[in-house]
């Protein structure tokens, strides 16, 4: 008779082992819906905040710069009409602006050392102005009543005025400003004036230049201008010493156009023949009809095309079709969405999970927290109600590591179907949220929500899996003598 | 009444199971309970064992050790000569697997499996391909009258039949040792009786060993030889020639 000869078993393939995790959670089809839907709506939680995060921040980006670009034409317009203010100045001066540097040198005629000179002072106006800003209400009233930054530094040139200033500083307590109050003194008997003759020069230079602008083009204003672009505009402007952002000048010219266009239409409006037309056929007061209320009101090709045949009826016309003024009106709707979605602010440089704030991130991890120990207990109550089951299976010669691997499997598949589930669910809350939040202006940057879905599929399969490492070695150790337990 | 085997002494017999002043003790607080209270047995191959004995009387203590499922606190098991305490976890699936086994009270069938997958699980752990697998597994149905249910789930069958599943599963990897625990102490009469009677053909037609704990007298009319166990101890061992076992039955039938 054959001897028994006892070897190593061999291990269970891993493809079988899958096979029997799915047949066993076929077999309990509702203990498994119950632990992907607590997985799905943590993996929901999660990728909603992500990926309305990132349509969110997407969308300010794109609108703040659209917005950019009107307040750009804005500058622009009426840095060719008027010289810049001395704050401006001031302002460009103590900034690292190359453009605005350069022009302000050729307009000066300044070296590069007083310019340099010129920079420093102006950066330590800016220091004394933020100064000033960040005293309490009482204390710059005392200190400097209703002044502003430049009318205290000409002031502070009088010895007697400054040192009743540094008098009233010391009994307030405060900080003296510039760090000592010989800085101070210099600032305001030395450099201010320095730097408001520099200004003074620059403005006239820059007062010359509009002037011989205008001269090459005559009898245009500045918008209409920068809107036709004539041949050796940029030419003319580069001789004297304008520096406008080339690239951005055909956006610029389109919204030129427009605002030139819009410039017509309005004058037309406010005919009173138009204004009696247009009130009875919106059906308001004429004194309800605004140029701006017609534009909003102008929403549909029909009300475009009696809007230009009622120009053309009531006024000289204007040099447009229906769908060019439908367009305009469009734009003009679009720029005021703009407006209300981003407001004056630019949108921060943070992405993603940085971007929520911080009692959202501890919700999150808090509902991670939650859903593992809801996933956990899931897990333990399968290995209890499967106890003899697991240790009939190690009765028949299966291993530790079969029953582990049963057990991480499925949660895991778990994992896998709650996590797809929930990011489903996450990503279309969010996209109607930036739907109803943003409408038309949302933008959708599918890149990096796909790169923040294999995120929360990530996190969705780890948690699982982690939540099944105390069941599954618990599984594991079970003792195949359990089996001969009577249910 | 079976037909008795022609009869051996031990000592020609080659020897499968042996255990030596087996204890168990559980420490319970300060006071320790003894199980097994120094057993010392010997099981030829190809024999047909009953142990019995009233319940807590450590028949499924000594069962466990048997059938290399538990670790006894002093004295040895050897099966075929190994001893069970000295091998690794992976050579106690292996033995597990294809050396011993298992029968059930409760049957302990996989719920969401069928017949034919219920009797191949052990194949799969033993690493034969699932060709080969369902050949044999319908091969063991068809032994134990099971071949035209290979689809149906356990709770499809009745007891008598998910009980013949699981003897052709644990005779899927044609093991030396069949331990069968209360093998019918679920079922009916008449039921019991066709278990009995499949467990005798298994153990005259494949030279199986088969180690019985049962309540069931009936069981004495097929056995080689009967263990009687008592607090722990092995009362008496008699052969079944030994005693006259006369089983009453329903219905006057003698």
């Amino acid at each position: 008779m054959k001897p028994i000869l006892v070897q190593n078993q061999v291990r269970i393939g891993v493809a079988r082992c899958f096979a029997l995790s799915v047949a066993g959670m076929a077999y309990r089809m509702f203990r498994s819906a119950v632990t992907v839907s607590i997985l799905a709506l943590a993996v929901a939680f999660l990728a909603h905040v992500l990926i309305y995060g990132l349509i969110d921040h997407r969308t300010r980006l794109a609108a703040y710069g659209d917005l950019k670009n009107y307040w750009l034409l804005g500058e622009w317009v009426q840095r060719l009409t008027v010289p810049d203010s001395e704050e401006a100045v001031f302002e460009a001066l103590a900034k690292d602006e190359p453009a605005r540097l350069a022009e302000y040198q050729t307009w000066s005629g300044a070296g590069e050392e007083e310019l340099q000179q010129a920079r420093r002072s102006a950066r330590r106006l800016v220091v004394f102005q933020q100064y000033l800003a960040g005293l309490s209400l009482a204390a710059r009233t005392i200190l400097v009543a209703d002044l502003d930054v430049q009318g205290v530094v000409r002031q502070l040139n009088d010895p007697q005025r400054l040192e009743t200033f540094l008098r009233h500083v010391g009994e307030l307590k405060l900080q003296v400003p510039l760090g000592d109050a010989e800085a101070l003194r210099r600032l305001a008997g030395e450099e201010y004036p320095v730097l408001a003759a520099l200004a003074r020069r620059i403005r006239e230079g820059q007062t010359a230049a509009i002037r011989r602008v205008q001269e090459v083009f005559p009898g245009r204003s500045p918008r209409a201008l920068l809107a036709a672009m004539p041949t050796g505009l940029t030419e003319v402007l580069a001789e004297e010493g304008f520096q406008p952002p080339t690239e951005k000048l055909p956006v610029l010219a389109d919204l030129a156009r427009k605002a030139e266009d819009l410039a017509k239409v309005n004058q037309a409006l406010a005919l009173p023949e138009m204004v009696t037309a247009t009130a009875r056929q919106m059906n308001v007061p004429r004194t309800d009809v605004t140029p701006a209320r017609v534009m909003a009101w102008l929403d549909s090709q029909e009300r475009a095309e009696w809007l230009v045949g009622a120009l053309a009826e009531h006024t000289g016309g204007v040099p447009m079709e229906a769908p060019a003024l439908l367009a305009l009106a469009e734009s003009l709707q679009r720029q005021e969405e703009l407006r209300a979605a981003v407001g004056d602010e630019p949108p921060t440089e943070a992405q993603g999970l940085f971007a929520v704030p911080g009692w959202m991130r501890w919700l999150i991890l808090l509902s991670f927290l939650v859903c593992t120990v809801g996933v956990a207990n899931a897990m333990f109550m399968s290995v209890t109600e499967r106890f003899t089951e697991i240790a009939t299976m190690k009765c028949l010669g299966a291993m530790d590591g079969f029953i582990r691997l049963l057990f991480v499997f499925e949660s895991g598949l778990q994992g896998l179907v709650g996590a797809i589930a929930g990011i489903l669910i996450g990503l279309a809350l969010a996209l109607v949220r930036g739907l109803v939040l943003y409408g038309r202006l949302m933008t959708v940057p599918v890149q990096e929500i796909l790169v923040g879905a294999g995120a929360c599929l990530g996190a969705g399969l780890v948690l699982a899996v982690l939540a099944a490492v105390g069941p599954a070695w618990a599984a594991a150790r079970l003792a195949p003598m359990e089996a001969m337990r009577i249910e | 009444m079976a037909k008795t085997k022609p009869t051996t002494s031990d000592a020609e017999k080659p020897v499968i199971i042996r255990t030596l002043g087996l204890v168990k003790s559980y420490q319970m607080g300060e006071k320790t309970t003894y199980a097994l209270g120094g057993v010392a047995i010997t099981i030829c191959r190809g024999e047909f064992i009953a142990v019995l004995g009233p319940s807590g009387s450590g028949k499924t203590t000594l069962f466990n050790m048997i059938g290399a499922l538990d670790s006894p606190t002093q004295g040895r098991v050897l099966i075929d000569e190994v001893d069970v305490a000295q091998l690794s976890a992976e050579e106690l699936a292996f033995l597990r697997c294809r050396k011993i086994g298992y029968i059930f009270q409760s049957y302990n069938l996989i719920r969401y499996m069928t017949a034919l997958e219920n009797v191949t699980v052990p194949m799969a752990f033993a690493g034969v391909p699932t060709e080969e697998a369902r050949r044999r597994g319908m091969g063991l149905l068809r032994l134990v009258g099971l071949e035209d249910r290979w689809s149906h789930r356990p709770k499809e069958m009745s007891g008598g039949q998910q009980q013949r599943v699981a003897i052709a599963r644990s005779l899927s990897n044609q093991p030396k040792i069949l331990l069968c625990d209360e093998p019918t102490a679920n079922l009916d009469l008449k039921t019991g009786e066709e278990i009995l009677g499949i467990l005798r053909r298994i153990n005259e037609e494949q030279n199986v060993t088969i180690i019985c704990a049962t309540h069931d007298h009936r069981l004495l009319d097929v056995c080689d030889r009967m263990m009687w166990i008592r607090d722990g101890r092995i009362e008496r061992v008699q052969r079944r020639e030994d005693v006259t076992v006369r089983v009453g039955r329903i219905g006057g039938r003698a």
